[in-house]
Parts: C-alpha cells; sequence; structure tokens
C-alpha cells in the first residue's frame, strides 16, 4: 500500500489543477471528471518512472494527453486536425480579425461570462498553454513539458492565444 | 511585454473561471488509486465501476453449500444453526467480493458519498463511518445478501488487507465475540441498534484495533 500512499502524498495535491485543466479541455463536468479519474489511475500505473521534482508536470502531462485522446475520439476530426502553427495562423487570418477596438471595458458580472467565452472559442491546443500560464501560473518551461513542444512553440501560442483574446473582448486601456 | 499582455493577464486572473476538484472526485480519485494499489498487492482484480451480478467460484460456492448441507435442521439448534449459516455467508461474500468481485458497488473514500448511495437501495441508513485516520480507509459499499437478507456491505482496508463490514438494524444487543474462520478473522456484535459482521484476513490484534475504532465511531449518542 505504499505505493498508493506515496502516490497520494505527491501527486493528489495536483488535482486541483488537473481538473481546471481537463475543464478547460473538455467543456463537460462529466467527461472531465472521468478523464482525471482516468489520467490518475494511468498515472499510478507509471508511477516508478516519476521523478518527484517534475510530479506536476507528469501527471498534468498525462491528463492533457487524456483530454485529447478524448477530443479526437469524440470530435470531428477535422476540428483538431492540423494543429501546426501554420495552420493556426491561416485560420487566424482566415477569421478576419481586426485590431481590437480600444477602451471596450470588460467589467462586472459579465466579466466572467465574456472572459469564459473567450477562453472556450480558442482552439484546444491554444486554450491549453494559455489556462496553464493565467490560471495555473505555470512556467514556460513547465508549459512545454506537459504539453510536449518546445519553449519557442509555447511563447507563441501563447501570443496568438492573447491576440485572439484581446480581439475578442478588446482592451481595458491603462487608465490615466 | 507590452502593457496590454499585462492587463489581460489580470483579466484572465481574476474573472476567469477557475475550476477545482469537488471533495465528491477526490474521494473517487482517493478510492480508485487505493483499490488498484491492493489489486497490485493481491494480483486479482478487486475494484469494479460497474456493478455485476454476483458470481462465485464454484469451490466458494461448494463451501457454503457443504456447510448448510452437513448442518441438521433440528428445530432446538435452530438458533445456531442460523448463526453457522450466516457466518458460511459473511465468509463466502468475503471470498467473493476478492476474487470475482465486485468488492464496492460504490468506490468513494467519503461517507458523505457512501452512506446516501444506499437510500433506495435498502430499507435502513447503515452508519458508514470515517477510519481514514487510523489508517482504515474507506473503500466505498456495496449491497449484499446474507441469508436471504439485502444488507450493506461496507469495504475498508489497511495496509494490503481488506475488511469487509456488514451491518443491519438488530435490536437484540450482543457483546463482541471472535471467532476465526477457515483463516480469517471475524467479529461480531450488536450495539443495540445495529449489528454488525467484519471479516478480514488481518491479524486478530489489528482487527480488534478495527472493531474498536469501528463501534465508538458508530456508537448511538
Amino acid at each position: 500500500m505504499s505505493a498508493a500512499r506515496r502516490f497520494e502524498r505527491l501527486v493528489l495535491p495536483h488535482l486541483d489543477a488537473a481538473y481546471n485543466l481537463a475543464r478547460w479541455l473538455l467543456a463537460d463536468r462529466a467527461a472531465a471528471e472521468d478523464a482525471v479519474q482516468e489520467a490518475a489511475l494511468r498515472a499510478f500505473r507509471y508511477f516508478d518512472s516519476a521523478r518527484e521534482e517534475t510530479v506536476r508536470s507528469w501527471f498534468l502531462g498525462i491528463v492533457r494527453n487524456t483530454c485529447f485522446s478524448h477530443l479526437e475520439s469524440t470530435r470531428n476530426r477535422q476540428e483538431l486536425g492540423g494543429y501546426d502553427e501554420a495552420t493556426l495562423d491561416a485560420a487566424h487570418v482566415a477569421a478576419g480579425h481586426s485590431a481590437p477596438e480600444p477602451g471596450r471595458i470588460v467589467a462586472g458580472r459579465q466579466a466572467r461570462a465574456q472572459i469564459d467565452a473567450a477562453l472556450r472559442a480558442l482552439p484546444p491546443p491554444l486554450r491549453e498553454v494559455i489556462v496553464l500560464r493565467e490560471l495555473e501560473g505555470l512556467e514556460y518551461a513547465e508549459i512545454a513539458r506537459i504539453a510536449a513542444i518546445p519553449v519557442g512553440t509555447v511563447m507563441s501560442r501563447l501570443a496568438r492565444a492573447r491576440e485572439r483574446l484581446r480581439a475578442s473582448l478588446g482592451t481595458v486601456g491603462s487608465e490615466p | 511585454m507590452n502593457p496590454n499582455d499585462d492587463d489581460l493577464s489580470a483579466l484572465l486572473q481574476s474573472h476567469a473561471t477557475r475550476h477545482r476538484a469537488g471533495p465528491g472526485l477526490q474521494a473517487r480519485v482517493r478510492s480508485r488509486i487505493l483499490l488498484a494499489g491492493l489489486r497490485d498487492a493481491a494480483g486479482h482484480l478487486v475494484d469494479s465501476t460497474h456493478p455485476r451480478p454476483a458470481r462465485w467460484p464454484a469451490w466458494v460456492a461448494g463451501f457454503a453449500l457443504g456447510v448448510t448441507v452437513t448442518l441438521g435442521v433440528a428445530p432446538w439448534v435452530q438458533q445456531f444453526e442460523q448463526d453457522r449459516s450466516l457466518a458460511a455467508g459473511v465468509l463466502a461474500s468475503h471470498v467473493r467480493s476478492l476474487g470475482s468481485g465486485p468488492l464496492v458497488e460504490v468506490a468513494s473514500s467519503d461517507r458523505h458519498t457512501v452512506k446516501p448511495w444506499f437510500q433506495g437501495r435498502l430499507d435502513y441508513a447503515p452508519p458508514v463511518a470515517d477510519l481514514a485516520d487510523a489508517d482504515f480507509p474507506l473503500l466505498g459499499g456495496r449491497v449484499e445478501t446474507l441469508a436471504g437478507n439485502r444488507v450493506a456491505g461496507l469495504a475498508y482496508a489497511h495496509r494490503k488487507h481488506i475488511i469487509n463490514v456488514f451491518v443491519w438494524p438488530d435490536a437484540r444487543q450482543s457483546p463482541l465475540t471472535r471467532a476465526p474462520v477457515r483463516g480469517f478473522n471475524t467479529l461480531q456484535w450488536s450495539d443495540g441498534r445495529m449489528r454488525f459482521r467484519v471479516i478480514s484476513d488481518l491479524d486478530a490484534a489489528e482487527l480488534d484495533r478495527f472493531g474498536d475504532t469501528l463501534r465508538t465511531r458508530t456508537a448511538p449518542p
């Protein structure tokens, strides 16, 4: 039983982060809970290969892989297909995003709904990095490990995600 | 970084929903991991997420049947015989739960999830105690049939051992008795509201500690 206890001590503290990531990737609460449980069991299977110093990124990596597998199996492949940087760029241009309107303020109770909706509108590879960066506060290197992409790609996806979010939300100008 | 990035970060961090794993999810994950750990130790499947119709390995059914058949049906040993067949049922249920399973139909270490699960499945509310701090974590619950009655089965763990607790209403108070059965250790008692029958391959001393802790935590107010 010591393996289970050690797992509890090292991995379970990251359950909130895992569930947050799963909810943002999968939308549906039940699917997110299933994914987290599945990921936890899978992580327990491979627990021997985990290193204490990198447990969080290792576990979140398993969670995001579980979620992306679920996305692939339940959605039209085309929606997910070709998430390389070129495709993301092309899609962005094609959508005709113009410069954000300065001074359109997002405030009050509507803010949460608006911001959540803007995040949801991002394609999963962009949503993933912005959630890990802004909501979980992770460093680029850790995000790179979790998503299994180079750090440079993390930064360019973050930049794209921010562009799209600004377009959806407008910006809060720096107050004079 | 462009100042707008900071503003955007601030917006996201203040307003975007940060979902948190509820206690239910935490308890389910905890229980599943414990079960997976026990499964590894025991070498066979003890976990079941979906209730299955009971499938008894042949030798267990044969044993239970054998015990019933060898006992006479003379009325003056009726009480004794009832207890013997109940004991056989407890043993068979314990072995079956470890073998073909399922060990639990609701897998959760949270008693606030397990106890309400029995509503609608039993005509009484079994006491479900949290003994995790005493190193006896709850694995979950299931409905069992003992001597023709539907009763609550609760599974606890201690290190690599599984402890099954069967509990049902019984107003006849009776003191704690211990009995070894086929290499397993068992306890039974009634606190004047509920009758408890406990079985495990745990050693007698540790099972006594479990029994003491359970009695304390389920004692009528």
